[in-house]
């Protein structure tokens, strides 16, 4: 080869061929990074549900079947579980809708200083052990706690209320649960609203009310509806709680779960109703990403 | 329809730091006034005052004839640019522009029309159905005016409405506004720092610091009479001779100079004498003149096409840039060689003499 | 520059601040009732307790269920965090600086532990680790607790990564230090904070889990919210009341460190 062919084309393209090499390594180095975390999930995570669908599809002899499936929906009671526990997590992300927006809106309102005090009261829960907290409620609410005591002291009752054990007291400690998880995504949303907003909203003749109504709000409930889907969600799948509050007449789905696995040395019906349970998560999840991207609004003059 | 604006001794503190102190102002119906200053010299807090978003501390805010100061901002009747321009990203362009009209109740078809006409003012005719996330920052700009002008307030306030658009974009929107307020006549207050700005749209110009108006006037009055160090900085480019003046008799380096402006000087007498560059002729040194004259030496030339900036230093080591135009470059170019002495000359009408502080 | 134009007038805003203070107590309260039922004389969910007493501390600390248990907590959210932050990290970098298709998909699959419901993965887990003999380990209960954390570490590391200037490192690479090395010495100082932050979450989130723990921890390797949740159905005295309150320690803890971080940061 002359040292002329080499100077000139030749080279060149070896040149953007190694570099492209070089580029296409680096990202694999890159995503090889990320490497671990996919093993632990796919280990952890996958290889149980997959475990799981398997098991729901096949009977004890080894073949395939939608038996598994077809029982839960026949049997009465198994159909008013999952209707109750729809329900419940309805409730509860309604309550927690109403209570969590004014809560992070006043907090939006505050100064640096206090806000940050305010913080903590939202924040601790957090970061306390859903025992601990559900615990409180049978403290507060038990025959013996506060309420009760109160009550009877201001010579209201005569016998101790049963407040705690039932369905009552499961909506409310599950409030209690997941209110911070609300109010901390919609304060973030809150936050992010641009206050020249509402100024150019008053400029223009809109009262604070109207302001409200018609800037604030409607920017807003993206962030609503983000943080009740995953209330709602959660809720859907929720154990502790009910299972300690509920006193075992509050049967939700991961309830019945449970006890489908402790009773039964048949694993297909658990799987299938775990299964179920997923199904109904990903669909409300799903669901909640359809009508947040469809939602164009009308444009009303 | 538009109102005078007056105010009297508005003053606005917080904690210790005077944001506005004792501000009087009186704005003519169909006036283009610009507060101008520098960042934190009140400006914006005053506009804030007058469209009610920040609540004065004490002082008469007027439109017309009504006391407005006590009045919540949604029944004042101001149309109000922002600096972000503000606009309801959750609405259509024709959705925000309708809202001060749906807020006034205004019926369906005419708010239609009044829509219609506000975008054709603002040359976005067509543009009512699209998202504000879409527009530019231009066109963004023009809705945020179609939207505070369609409900047709008594005045228009505008915070730095121009200062996010690139250069060119902002003097295409300084002549749009021009013509805007030529053929609507609304009262309006403009505030900026920029000076250039200020001056090319401004019908008077009140230069602010430190909550303070240091001085009101058409932008020829404040570029050509300049009653202070601080304005004759901050507008325009201009030069600063340390002079003493005793009596009548000004003199700066030894010479005595004549001055037909104003005259203002420190308790001691001295003073400072305000020359543009562009008012200065540079002569040869041998030359004779009637006007004003002083030796300086040599800096620099610089060719800028349109001009030669000419940088030179007086005796007593004041830096003097002198612009010269077009027609003197050759002539120019054989007397300002670096180091070498040339005599600077101006008229005495060109100059005044300021406070020093 | 303060602005007084707020969405509410003066009146309503003094009702709002009577429901905020209504509310965060509603959240906040409860919490704190348990700590005096801790320190009562009887064995009655009383309160508020009639007298003062320690006993109930006492039966924890001198119980060896309690204190095997709360070890064991400790073990498997230290080693949870050995696992979770570096897997973390790695993953959180390997993704910053990707910005194809398959970096989406491999970001939405390290998040999928959020999406599956909680009991379910349990039930999951004790099939699978019943028949792989890990039922009952340190190690099966460390790799649920690592995937269960992971998400949590991601998001918050990688928001850290995101607001590092990536320029540092190149210019630390410019100047002769390999991509590892640059990482180490110019990144990883600069991220630290979140990287801690991450740690003290995680730490909390694998010691106060409950339902993955449920089924697959037991018998001498039961974590400490086993122990309290079966504690809590069969017989309720107030040694739960002592734990709840070391562990709303605890939780204060992590937050002051939180705190301090955050301030450390600015």
């Amino acid at each position: 080869m002359s040292a002329v062919a080499i100077s000139s084309g030749g080279n060149e393209g070896e040149l953007a061929f190694a570099l492209a090499k070089d580029a296409r390594r680096e990202r694999w180095v890159m995503l090889a990074l990320t490497i671990p975390g996919i093993f632990v999930v796919a280990g952890v995570l996958l290889s149980p549900v997959g475990w799981l669908i398997w098991q729901s599809l096949v009977d004890e002899g080894g073949h395939l079947t939608l038996h598994h499936y077809l029982t839960l929906f026949t049997e009465p009671k198994r159909l008013s579980y999952l209707l109750n526990t729809f329900l419940l997590s309805a409730e509860v992300t309604t309550i927690c809708s109403l209570l969590a927006y004014p809560l992070a809106f006043a907090l939006t309102t505050l100064s640096e200083r206090l806000r940050k005090l305010c913080m903590f009261f939202v924040v601790v829960p957090l970061l306390t052990s859903v025992l601990v907290r559900t615990y409180a409620w049978l403290i507060i609410l038990g025959r013996r706690g506060i309420v009760n005591n109160v009550l009877t002291n201001l010579g209201v009752i005569n016998e101790p209320l049963d407040l705690v054990y039932n369905y009552f007291c499961t909506v409310l400690g599950m409030v209690h649960v997941m209110m911070p998880m609300m109010v901390l995504p919609l304060f973030a949303a809150m936050k992010s609203i641009d206050g020249d907003l509402a100024r150019a909203a008053s400029s223009l003749g809109a009262t604070p009310s109207a302001a409200f109504r018609d800037v604030f709000l409607p920017l807003t409930l993206p962030g609503l509806f983000a943080g009740a889907t995953l209330v709602f969600v959660l809720s859907l799948g929720y154990y502790v709680t009910p299972s300690i509050l509920g006193g075992g007449k509050v049967i939700v789905w991961a309830i019945f779960l449970e006890q489908t696995v402790s009773f039964n040395t048949q694993w297909g019906p658990a799987a299938a109703a775990g299964l179920l349970l997923l199904a109904a998560t990903v669909s409300a999840l799903i669901l909640a990403r359809v009508v947040v991207g469809v939602k164009a609004h009308q444009p009303t003059l | 329809m538009t109102q005078s604006i007056t105010l009297r001794s508005v003053r606005k503190s917080y904690g210790r730091v005077v944001a506005l102190d004792h501000i009087d102002l009186n704005i003519r119906e169909g006036e283009f006034f610009t507060l101008l200053g520098p960042s934190g010299s009140g400006k914006t807090t005053l506009l804030m005052v007058v469209a009610g978003f920040i609540r004065a501390d004490g002082g008469s805010l007027k439109f017309g004839n009504t006391e407005v100061i006590r009045m919540p901002p949604h029944r004042r009747d101001v149309g109000v640019v922002f600096q972000n321009y503000a606009l309801f990203p959750h609405m259509t362009v024709a959705e925000n522009i309708a809202y001060p009209l749906k807020l006034r109740h205004v019926p369906l078809t005419e708010r239609r029309a009044k829509v219609d006409g506000a975008l054709k003012l603002v040359r976005l005719d067509g543009l009512g159905h699209r998202d504000v996330q879409q527009l530019s920052g231009g066109q963004r700009q023009r809705v945020a005016l179609a939207r505070a002008l369609v409900f047709e307030p008594r005045v228009l306030l505008m915070d730095e409405p121009l200062s996010a658009l690139d250069r060119n974009l902002r003097e295409q929107m300084q002549v749009e506004l021009k013509r805007l307020h030529r053929s609507l006549k609304m009262t309006t207050i403009y505030v900026t720092h920029d000076q250039g700005e200020a001056m090319a749209m401004s019908d008077r110009v009140a230069v602010m610091n430190n909550g303070q108006i240091i001085q009101m006037g058409t932008p020829r009055d404040l570029y050509e009479t300049p009653r202070s160090r601080f304005v004759a900085k901050f507008i325009g480019e201009s030069n600063l001779i340390p002079v003493s003046v005793a009596g009548s008799v000004i003199t700066a380096a030894g010479t005595t100079l004549r001055v037909s402006g104003h005259v203002d000087t420190d308790p001691s007498g001295c003073g400072l004498l305000v020359i543009r560059p562009e008012r200065i002729q540079i002569l040869d040194i041998h030359e004779t003149t009637g006007l004003n004259r002083l030796i300086a030496r040599m800096q620099d030339a610089i060719y800028r096409g349109d001009e030669l900036a000419v940088y030179a230093t007086l005796a007593d080591g004041t830096e003097i840039s002198v612009r010269c135009g077009v027609h003197h470059h050759r002539a120019m170019e054989e007397i300002c060689r670096p180091g070498q002495q040339i005599a600077i000359a101006f008229h005495p009408e060109d100059c005044v003499v300021v406070k020093s502080a | 520059m303060s602005r007084d134009t707020e969405y509410i007038s003066r009146w309503h805003r003094a009702w709002l601040y009577v429901l905020l203070s209504a509310l965060l107590a509603f959240l906040a309260a409860p919490i704190f009732v348990v700590i005096p039922v801790s320190f009562s004389n009887t064995s009655t969910l009383q309160f508020p307790p009639q007298a003062l007493s320690l006993q109930w501390y006492d039966r924890l600390f001198s119980s060896a269920r309690w204190a095997s248990s709360a070890y064991n907590s400790l073990l498997a959210a230290v080693l949870t965090v050995c696992f979770t932050i570096p897997f973390g990290t790695m993953a959180a970098y390997g993704l910053n600086s990707i910005r194809s298709r398959a970096g989406k998909l491999i970001s939405a699959s390290l998040m999928l532990p959020l999406v599956v419901p909680l009991i379910l993965i349990a039930i999951g887990l004790y099939f699978l680790y019943a028949r792989l003999g890990l039922i009952n380990t340190m190690t099966g209960l460390v790799a649920a607790h690592t995937m269960y954390t992971l998400p949590l570490a991601i998001t918050l590391i990688a928001a850290g990564f995101k607001r590092f200037d990536q320029n540092q490192e190149m210019v630390a690479r410019s100047l002769g230090a390999n991509r590892f090395k640059a990482f180490l010495t110019v990144t990883l100082p600069q991220v630290k904070f979140s990287i801690l932050s991450a740690c003290f979450l995680t730490f909390i989130a694998s010691f106060d889990e409950v339902v993955i723990a449920l089924f697959v921890s037991g018998g001498p390797n039961a974590t400490l919210p086993r122990q309290m949740f079966n504690q809590l159905r069969n017989s309720i005295d107030p040694t739960i009341a002592a734990i709840s309150t070391l562990l709303i320690a605890l939780a204060l803890m992590v937050f002051a460190a939180m705190q301090l971080l955050k301030s450390h940061e600015a």
